[in-house]
């Protein structure tokens, strides 16, 4: 089974034939690369929308209380409601697309869970075939293929908890007139506290180990 | 007396002022590049000081595991991001003072040695086209002082940026906008437009 090794010494310049462990992990650490830049993507697209979605907020909170305003002093009350409704339509506008990033977001969670789920079946097959100790030659150069399971629950962990973080983000910033509040919801939208630079830095090892990057 | 010396300080002023009017477009282009970078710092920090105002605990966001703090150190990091950058188009501004001063010591101390040989009628003497000795060399020295100013007043706003002031951050954009309007007088512009036919003449 362990082609690799074989594969690497006798033909050096070909590629080394991965097992299809091996290849399946190689599949997968692309995989995360691939969701994770499209998570960002999603991420720069939603944190557009939030921020037109809470000047929209605002602008209808500061026109509201300008159209109090207006109903003592009885004047042009009309022309100021029409810009009420267009303030509304534009944060109904916002918030659908939101829903939708959200919607998007959530697709790319349940597939990260789909690839720790493969990466978890893959060590669970090892231990049938090698025993408890897993296999005495590593898949690709060093890590052994529980930390490839290791990696990829740990930054299915992150994006869990950053994608509820952002449900709750959305269900909440249309809802909200504190100021504060608002500016803090937008910052932890862009800044995704929950994403360390360790979540980046686990990845780019993973893309190492599998020969996606090179030294 | 021999008009020898004054043609060479004349020569000097020329190359002198070329070199001012090349840093000057430096100047400006790193200045524009710095005003973002104030506009982003002053974003972060106004995005800091809700983030301190607001309390987590009763609102939506409590039951997330610290995340003020993991956002506040985002935020933080972020700030020494953009200071970083600040501090490179400093350093920038410093090389467009240092080689704009380094001319202007340079054409002084020429004029110094020949001072004995220029008599103070050359010195003061101005044709249509050529402004005075004496009237180019005060104006070095007022762009010379006016660059020295500005890099100053820049470095010292920058100084005082510390995250126990975040409202100085957050009202630094206002500060730093206020010492371009001082600009908006520009004294290096003018000074280029006295002295074009002089360039020009060969």
């Amino acid at each position: 089974m362990d082609v690799q090794s074989s594969g690497a010494s006798s033909y050096s310049n070909r590629k080394p034939i991965l097992n299809n462990s091996a290849r399946k992990i190689k599949d997968n650490a692309a995989d995360w690369h691939n969701f994770i830049l499209k998570w960002d993507k999603l991420n720069d697209e939603g944190f557009k929308a939030a921020n037109k979605a809470v000047n929209s907020k605002i602008s209808k909170d500061a026109q509201t209380i300008a159209n109090v305003e207006l109903d003592c002093d009885g004047s042009s009350v009309t022309q100021k409601r029409s810009n009420v409704s267009e303030t509304n339509q534009d944060l109904e506008e916002c918030c659908t697309q939101l829903l939708e990033i959200l919607g998007k977001m959530t697709r790319i969670v349940t597939k990260m869970e789909k690839l720790s789920l493969s990466i978890k079946a893959i060590c669970d097959l090892e231990k049938f075939q090698h025993g408890e100790t897993g296999r005495s030659i590593p898949l690709f150069n060093t890590w052994l293929t529980k930390q490839f399971d290791e990696v990829s629950s740990k930054l299915l962990d992150t994006y869990r908890q950053e994608l509820s973080l952002k449900k709750t983000i959305i269900e909440e910033i249309a809802h909200t007139s504190d100021q504060d509040l608002m500016m803090t919801y937008l910052s932890a939208w862009l800044y995704q506290p929950y994403v360390e630079e360790g979540t980046k830095l686990l990845l780019e090892s993973m893309l190492l180990e599998t020969g996606h990057r090179t030294l | 007396m021999s008009q020898e010396p004054t043609l060479s300080v004349l020569n000097a002023l020329k190359n002198c002022f070329r070199v001012i009017e090349r840093q000057q477009h430096n100047w400006s282009n790193n200045l524009a590049e710095c005003t973002s970078l104030i506009i982003s710092l002053g974003n972060l920090g106004e995005q800091l000081q809700s983030c301190n105002k607001v309390d987590f605990k009763g609102t939506p966001l409590q039951d997330f595991p610290q995340l003020k703090q993991r956002l506040t150190y985002k935020l933080n990091q972020a700030l020494g991001v953009v200071l970083g950058k600040l501090a490179d188009k400093l350093s920038a501004l410093q090389v467009v003072r240092d080689s704009i001063s380094n001319q202007v010591v340079s054409v002084f101390q020429l004029y110094e040695n020949n001072s004995e040989k220029i008599s103070l009628s050359a010195s003061l003497r101005r044709l249509a086209v050529i402004p005075s000795l004496a009237d180019m060399l005060e104006w070095l020295q007022d762009i010379d002082r006016f660059y020295r100013n500005q890099y100053l007043k820049r470095k010292l706003m920058l100084q005082m940026v510390s995250p126990e002031n975040m409202s100085y951050i957050v009202e630094l954009p206002k500060l730093w906008k206020a010492l371009e309007r001082q600009q908006e007088h520009n004294l290096t512009q003018e000074t280029l437009m006295k002295i074009a036919f002089f360039m020009d003449s060969s």
